[in-house]
């Protein structure tokens, strides 16, 4: 039985146009023109507990959306959404009691108090129980390190130390979903780590089903095991990260170190796709050829000092699927 | 239920208001500001009376007595009420969403997060300028007229605070919402502070029926003044002051509603 | 030169436009507080003829012109603009700008305000200049001059609101000084709620070393005749002085804004 369950899910919003130029803007003082918008157009799909799934497209292609609809902030223009067998917007207050949201752009913590405050008013917010509360905010503050922040006021935190505190929030009345919108923006290379590893654990020691949008697919990529991609409002991929690798990802890109700058290279089978000075990439489908055909084939021809193969970041990949659409 | 509210309210407040006070220099700037600047406000009004000594038959002493109850009113609703001054700093910065995520009813969670205690000094001040008209009023104290007093300064502070519920609510559908709030609460303010017979019958139907700001001062002022000023309404406005409150605040609870409807459904 | 500034001011007048609602409530608003004060000086004048130099028409007009000005210390938000723009940095990508943040500052304002003059102003001082049978200038040379000192007036306002708003790079909030001089001071000395003759000698005398009766009365006093000849000349005068220094002092304050940005890194 899946926790969430989203059938044929809509949501227009008119959109006023601004008209350009001095006289247009000023007639624009009386009467406007809208154009409809469908930010999400019937998206369809459904998580198992304990899913740990990425929600990813580029900016406006809806998935903010989603997640406010599956919050119960926005209501959908048509469609069904099934929440732990909750509607959502209708019963809002029922649903945020049973989930946890992060949004990674702005704090839900007090900004000029102590950390710890911030969590002892949620815990009157959300009526936790005091053992429950403690065991939890030991649990928690042990697992992401917070003991020597815990009353430092939140305006001074780091901003990886924020989003530390933010998951906290977030989990401290034992939600059984987790969202998140852009947890790992804006931080670096360790903070980030760090959030990744907090979800996979907290993901498998708690079963808590997790649904994530970010930008950053090193995020998919390590956290997620299914991979959700929506664009214009219509979902574009549902599958696991492997099966997309397996279908999309089958090009390598071999990268070589001639030993001098040849004038024409002739190869069969390969795409030149760049050059700079001596080093040339190769990209070529290994369905067709095979490495070692390329490189007996490079090396009867040319002199060369060096090469790699690399397999397609998952970042290459969703930029073809978006350029070329799903086939 | 009503415990647990209570409780709540009390620690969202209070967190905002330890938040404030980490900043004591801005807030001690801001009490002064305030109280500086109610004074030069009572200065003009002061400079005008002087000058012309009755308006519209009522004494200089009546209109101060006005003034202070008008002030009082509008002193507690912005302690109360301060979160509806820039009401739309939710909507323009996306923090409504972040209240809509809390298993809290929105409006009440909205409210308690912020109790302006910088506002207190613009209270006392009112006070002051109130228990000095009052006497000057030479009004006989006794329980009715301090029961009578205090049903008054409530209804008022409610009347003043669904007006200012309304004009935040307008940012629902219009994002911006903040001069406006302003400018509707000081224009009823300012006009709480004169004999609404001054006014002719438009505005005085206006400051009645619509914007029932006459409700806060003028005509309870009847009674505690015993002017027997009413100017064609029924005699019985001058107790109307707690029911008018009630209507105005379901009014003002719907309106609320219908706006968050349409944030639910457009988002911004 | 100044080109670069203008597209400030368009850009500024532009994105007023977008907000169609909220402008015709500010518009009726508006209207209802200048009721307030029209019918309590008709209720102030019933018996009198003339007060301090002010029959009824007179101070009617007075009221309605100061009003309609007033209307600038209302909706000019600088203060409060440069102290969102501290607070959430931008001001450091103004700062390095190769512009003028002063005078960037003016040019947004003067957009916004121009737009507030057309469709707030203009109609509501049309509307009650014929519901109440107000004064003109008494001639075409005044109404000039009277225009030139709103400039003025609101040039001194302006400079005012930047002052106030650069005290953000050293205060965490600047609205305790704001309602100190923009609601307390200035509402007191500009002689916005009645003019300057009305009041008692001391405040007048205090009014006289500051420079807020340069906002509102000395252009509205001007419109209603009330400065003519030399007294008209020494209050342009005045208004000159105080922008010249004010914007001098606004100056003096964002270099050390700047200063500060530089050395302490905000």
């Amino acid at each position: 039985m899946p926790i969430i369950t989203v059938e044929h899910l809509s949501k227009h919003f008119k959109v006023y146009k601004r008209r350009t130029g001095f006289w247009r803007s000023l007639s624009s003082t009386v009467s406007r023109r809208h154009d409809i918008i469908k930010a999400v157009d019937d998206v369809s799909f459904s998580l198992d507990r304990g899913e740990l799934v990425g929600y990813i497209g580029a900016n406006g292609a809806g998935k903010s959306t989603t997640i406010k609809m599956l919050t119960g902030i926005l209501v959908p223009s048509s469609g069904h959404i099934d929440v732990m067998g909750l509607t959502p917007y209708r019963q809002r207050k029922e649903n945020t009691r049973r989930i946890g949201v992060v949004f990674g752009q702005r704090t839900q913590l007090w900004w000029d108090l102590p950390v710890i405050d911030s969590f002892e008013l949620l815990k009157q917010i959300y009526e936790i129980p005091q053992n429950l509360y403690k065991q939890n905010l030991e649990f928690f503050s042990e697992m992401l390190q917070l003991q020597p922040f815990l009353s430092t006021p939140v305006r001074r935190l780091s901003l990886g130390q924020r989003m530390r505190c933010d998951l906290t929030a977030a989990l401290l009345h034992d939600p059984e979903i987790l969202y998140l919108d852009e947890p790992t923006i804006g931080l670096d290379v360790v903070a980030k780590e760090q959030v990744r590893q907090f979800l996979r654990e907290v993901n498998a020691e708690r079963q808590v089903t997790v649904i994530l949008t970010t930008h950053d697919l090193n995020d998919v990529e390590k956290v997620c095991q299914r991979l959700i991609i929506i664009d214009s409002g219509k979902i574009i991929y549902d599958g696991g990260i492997n099966a997309l690798k397996e279908r999309y990802g089958k090009t390598r890109m071999l990268i070589v170190d001639l030993a001098q700058g040849y004038s024409d290279i002739q190869l069969e089978g390969v795409d030149l796709t760049r050059r700079d000075g001596n080093r040339i990439w190769l990209a070529f489908d290994r369905d067709t050829i095979s490495a070692s055909e390329v490189i007996v084939q490079l090396t009867g021809r040319y002199e060369i000092q060096d090469l790699t193969i690399s397999e397609p970041e998952i970042e290459e990949i969703v930029r073809r699927i978006y350029e070329m659409g799903v086939h | 239920m009503v415990r647990r509210y209570f409780k709540l309210y009390c620690l969202l407040a209070g967190a905002y208001v330890r938040s404030r006070l980490q900043y004591r220099l801005s807030f001690g700037l801001m009490c002064f500001g305030i109280v500086i600047s109610e004074v030069c406000l009572l200065g003009l009004l002061g400079a005008l009376l002087v000058k012309f000594r009755t308006v519209n038959g009522w004494t200089w002493a009546e209109v101060v007595f006005l003034y202070g109850l008008g002030n009082l009113a509008y002193s507690f609703m912005r302690i109360l009420g301060s979160q509806l001054d820039d009401f739309d700093r939710y909507i323009i910065r996306g923090e409504l969403d972040g209240v809509l995520i809390r298993p809290v009813p929105p409006l009440f969670y909205i409210l308690a997060s912020r109790i302006e205690l910088i506002h207190v000094s613009r209270a006392l001040t009112s006070v002051a300028i109130f228990v000095v008209a009052f006497h000057l009023t030479e009004i006989r104290w006794t329980l009715e007229v301090a029961l009578f007093t205090l049903t008054t300064i409530v209804s008022g502070t409610l009347i003043m605070f669904t007006l200012m519920l309304i004009s935040a609510t307008v940012a629902l559908w219009t994002t911006k919402s903040g001069k406006l709030t302003d400018l509707l609460i000081s224009a009823t303010k300012e006009a709480t502070a004169f004999p609404v017979s001054i006014y002719p019958l438009a505005v005085r139907l206006l400051l009645t029926f619509i914007l029932p700001v006459a409700f806060v001062t003028y005509y309870p002022a009847q009674q505690l003044l015993q002017k027997g000023e009413f100017l064609g309404m029924p005699e019985s406005f001058q107790f109307a002051a707690p029911v008018v409150a009630l209507i105005m605040l379901c009014v003002s609870y719907l309106f609320w509603c219908s706006g968050l409807r349409r944030y639910h459904s457009t988002g911004s | 030169m100044m080109k670069k500034y203008l597209i400030f001011t368009v850009k500024a007048f532009q994105r007023t436009l977008t907000y169609r609602f909220e402008l015709w409530m500010e518009l009726v608003i508006n209207v209802l507080f200048m009721l307030v004060y029209v019918y309590l000086w008709k209720a102030l004048y019933t018996g009198q003829t003339s007060v301090e130099g002010y029959d009824l028409n007179k101070i009617l007009t007075y009221i309605v012109v100061s009003q309609t000005l007033l209307t600038f210390t209302f909706t000019l938000r600088v203060a409060r603009i440069i102290e969102e723009k501290v607070r959430t940095g931008e001001v450091v990508t103004d700062l390095m700008k190769p512009i003028d943040f002063q005078l960037m500052t003016l040019a947004t304002a003067a957009g916004t305000s121009s737009h507030t003059a057309l469709f707030n102003m203009l109609p509501k001082f049309l509307l009650f200049y014929g519901t109440f049978g107000l004064l003109l200038p008494p001639s075409l040379l005044t109404l000039l001059l009277f225009i030139t000192s709103v400039v003025l007036g609101y040039i001194i306002l302006f400079s005012l609101e930047f002052i106030i708003g650069i005290f953000a790079f050293w205060l965490v909030e600047i609205r305790g000084i704001y309602a100190l001089v923009i609601w307390g001071l200035s509402m007191l000395f500009s002689g916005y709620f009645l003019p300057l003759e009305f009041y008692p000698t001391f405040l007048a005398k205090i009014g006289e070393v500051l420079p807020f009766r340069a906002i509102i009365y000395f252009p509205t006093a001007i419109y209603t005749g009330q400065l003519m000849g030399e007294s008209l000349v020494t209050a342009m005068l005045i208004q000159l002085a105080w922008v010249a220094a004010l914007v001098g002092l606004g100056r003096l304050a964002y270099r050390a804004a700047f200063r500060k940005l530089v050395i302490q890194g905000g």
